[in-house]
């Protein structure tokens, strides 16, 4: 027990607490703020754990060098285990605390989502490190019992990330069952033998097939997809397909710079081959890109995201009303508006940094309503190209609003594969050969200052777009934008696609500019914090 | 003969203020082996990534077959063959996607190489790269570079980790290289026995800079090693001689290394220090290198 604490504290995981932590507290944020939200906080903060942990490596137990120490291989399981429960439930505490300030009630409120993504990902957590017992001879029927809890918990994860009314308790339920096993194993693990718990990391698979020897060509490229496509970026290529099609345009970018290093150190192979840099940066980018804006222009045009209830949501304290249609404003102006009996109200306006934008068909308290119901079809008309009366506003479930247009969609796309490249060439700054004379330590952190307030602007792009949605911002953005070239979407496209040109020439000119290898061999991790792009 | 790889006073740093190259200037030319040799940390790595155009010099100059290798990385890679002890193959791929990948980036690919070393190396076109050993890996490393028949061989310490028998087999495949194409080759090692079964020349690398530069022939002929006792003001004397390159007190003895035979050194020397007793010899290429960099740190 005495090793316990220095063990913990050699834990790779705590280099992530910082990025936890802020993430915790950007997750809190946007709670108190929008309490509406409350609901996708589980899977804010799950999704931010499950990526921070999937760079962590939670599925081993300890380094080769502790593994080669004589220390009993139960304090190197306890060790990680605590490690890695507290890194896990460490920001929730911290979270909950702060919380209390604003009241028992608001603490009480954030406890139940919180507390269910770090459970699941606790159970998650657990059960990796159990799975690794079977490797070393625990029974087969352990390794299967240990899979199939870790399916039912990521599937208990994926529920928890947009709940539905009533699952949860089973899948409370399959939580328990599972830290039960895990409990088990942990119990069982002590009656191993000893020489077990001395090596407990197995380094070598003995039991992977000898693959059938080919004599055939297989293809040149194939070893570019072999390379490429590992567990590590497979788990990216999924979440940059999944969010947006859960109407989450944002959370993918959070992901750019896991993939990106993920994927470089895949194929930093190639590096010293006559293979030009810019065409390895297509490898390593344009799949993750190209899935994204795919995704997400499938969710614009006909998923979700396209839904009647997405553009408008009649609510009796006044239309809500997503962002397409939003008019800007100039600053110094007051838009009025003056229904033809003479009645008038003059919308708020909504400010998103130097973007004024207000809703042209709100309504006030004080205006009557035969003023909301005229509101209310004049909306219908210009969002679905049909009058629909107030009472009659249940059919707004079968429409399909005139938005998405092509327009704003690609313009939304465009914004977020800008976006996400110039994260791309953020994170690759700390590596390029340009700044090699400046010390390591203020590449590295230096790059982390610049990040902060993006990755700020982004993770709280939902409250300054309030009450616009996740996409709000850009979706501002691209309407101010838009309206000037709307007439015209042969300049949409030129436009756009220029500016995608030029960030990508620009990111190809900075990653033919990398140095690949610049630090010793022993002083390279596999994190994207400790090795790879940030080293 | 045209060099094929120029380095112009090559400074490189990886910490503010604290120089891994400062200074080296030194040329390879058309089918030249040349060893560098140094201690852990003395640049020979940071030369060889120069010399690949993975990484930028902060000042100086760096030609590869009259081109820098960062202003057209394609075409110089296309003539170099690498083999490097931490390069990374992709362990998911069998040797034959590997190979097939490699062929079809340098059209100057030569299957009958590729099956002979396959042969020789006994390796499987199905085998994954992660199921190999260390040594089979390094030698799918060297196949892949030794197929395109390169102009330029470039091996940093490309034995290192491999036994006797993989090392010697690794060597003797580069060899046969050299003999068959006339290649250049830039190596590096701590492996004495390694430098002189390549042979060539030989370049020492010590606190950035190149402390010695000659043939391994007149290495092992022409380099004298004396030991003297030390006595108040002898070392400086003794580094003021000309062909002087090194001396330096280790267990209150002088350890001073010459250029010229012995009988000679040990004659300047004795007249130098009014008749110390002195005991000279030729010294082995080890005990060279150990001497000229030892001691330092």
């Amino acid at each position: 027990m005495s090793l316990l604490f220095p063990l913990m504290r050699r834990d790779p995981i705590w280099r992530f607490m910082p990025f936890a932590v802020l993430a915790g507290f950007g997750a809190l944020a946007l709670d108190l703020k929008s309490p509406a939200l409350q609901g996708g906080i589980a899977g804010i903060v799950g999704s931010l754990y499950m990526a921070f942990l999937g760079q962590a490596r939670i599925h081993e137990r300890a380094s080769t060098f502790e593994a080669a120490l004589p220390i009993d291989g139960r304090d190197l399981l306890r060790a990680r285990l605590a490690s890695l429960l507290l890194f896990l439930w460490l920001p929730v505490a911290v979270a909950l605390l702060v919380c209390l300030w604003f009241g028992p009630a608001q603490a009480v409120r954030l406890a139940w989502p919180l507390g269910s993504a770090a459970m699941a990902a606790s159970a998650t957590v657990v059960l990796l490190q159990l799975y690794g017992l079977p490797r070393i001879g625990v029974a087969k029927a352990v390794a299967l019992a240990a899979w199939l809890s870790v399916l039912v918990i990521c599937i208990a994860v994926a529920f928890l990330v947009h709940p539905e009314p009533g699952a949860t308790s089973p899948l409370l339920g399959l939580a328990a069952i599972g830290l039960l096993i895990a409990a088990g194993a942990f119990r069982a693990w002590p009656k191993s033998s000893l020489a077990l718990q001395l090596s407990p990391v197995e380094l070598q698979r003995a039991d992977l097939p000898a693959s059938a020897a080919t004599t055939g060509d297989p293809g040149s490229w194939v070893v570019l997809l072999r390379s490429l496509l590992n567990t590590q970026t497979t788990v990216w290529f999924g979440f940059a397909a999944f969010y947006p099609l859960l109407n989450n345009f944002v959370m993918p970018l959070c992901f750019v710079p896991g993939y990106v290093t993920g994927a470089y150190m895949s194929l930093r192979w190639m590096f010293p081959l006559p293979i030009s840099r810019r065409r390895i940066l297509g490898v390593i980018l344009l799949p993750f890109l190209a899935l994204y804006a795919i995704s997400a222009m499938v969710n614009l045009t006909w998923g979700i995201g396209s839904d009647g209830d997405q553009a408008i949501d009649p609510r009796p304290a006044g239309l809500r009303l997503a962002s397409p249609w939003w008019k800007h404003v100039a600053a110094g102006e007051t838009p009025v508006v003056q229904a033809p009996w003479g009645e008038t109200h003059s919308p708020q306006i909504k400010r998103v940094w130097l973007v004024r934008s207000y809703n042209p068909w709100e309504t006030g308290p004080e205006n009557s309503r035969q003023f909301r119901d005229w509101q209310f079809r004049r909306a219908t008309q210009a969002v679905f190209g049909q009058e629909v009366d107030w009472a009659d506003r249940a059919r707004l479930d079968d429409l399909r609003p005139l938005n998405r247009r092509p327009v704003e969609n690609i313009l939304n796309v465009a914004a977020l594969l800008f976006l996400s490249m110039f994260l791309v060439s953020f994170i690759l700054i700390p590596r390029w050969s340009r700044i090699s004379h400046l010390p390591a330590p203020v590449r590295k952190y230096g790059v982390m200052a610049l990040l902060l307030p993006f990755v700020a602007a982004l993770a709280f792009s939902p409250i300054l777009a309030e009450p616009l949605g996740n996409t709000g911002i850009l979706d501002v953005f691209s309407m101010a934008w838009a309206d000037t070239v709307r007439a015209n979407p042969v300049a949409a496209w030129s436009t756009v696609l220029l500016v995608l040109w030029l960030m990508y020439a620009l990111l190809g000119k900075q990653f033919s500019e990398l140095e690949p290898d610049n630090q010793p061999a022993s002083a390279k991790g596999r994190s994207p914090f400790g090795g790879g792009l940030f080293s | 003969m045209k060099p094929v790889l120029e380095f112009d006073n090559i400074h490189r740093a990886y910490k503010a203020g604290e120089d891994v190259l400062a200074g080296v200037t030194f040329s390879l030319r058309e089918g030249e082996v040349l060893g560098l040799l140094g201690r852990n940390g003395a640049g020979k790595s940071t030369l060889i990534r120069i010399a690949m155009g993975l990484i930028v010099p902060h000042q100086g100059t760096v030609r590869v077959f009259g081109a820098e290798p960062t202003g057209d990385p394609v075409g110089v890679r296309r003539r170099i063959g690498y083999v490097a002890e931490d390069q990374v193959l992709p362990p998911a791929a069998t040797i034959a996607e590997l190979i097939a990948f490699h062929k079809m980036l340098f059209p100057k690919w030569d299957s009958t190489i590729e099956a002979d070393l396959l042969d020789r190396f006994s390796l499987s076109r199905g085998e994954k790269i992660r199921n190999l050993s260390k040594g089979q890996a390094r030698q799918v490393a060297l196949l892949c570079a030794l197929c395109h028949r390169p102009e330029l061989l470039i091996l940093d310490e490309p034995a290192g980790g491999l036994d006797p028998a993989a090392r010697r087999e690794f060597l003797e495949a580069s060899i046969q290289l050299l003999n068959r194409e006339g290649s250049a080759i830039l190596f590096s090692s701590h492996h004495m026995g390694d430098v002189e079964r390549l042979g060539g020349r030989i370049i020492l690398l010590d606190q950035g800079k190149v402390a010695l530069d000659d043939d391994l022939d007149n290495l092992r002929e022409g380099i004298s090693l004396a030991f003297l006792p030390a006595s108040s003001g002898r070392q400086q004397t003794i580094a003021a001689m000309p062909g002087c390159l090194r001396v330096h007190e280790a267990n209150g003895e002088l350890h001073a290394i010459f250029r010229g035979a012995p009988d000679s050194v040990s004659a300047r020397l004795y007249a130098a220090t009014g008749g110390a007793a002195i005991r000279c010899g030729q010294a082995p290429l080890e005990e060279l290198f150990v001497e000229m960099v030892g001691g330092r740190r």
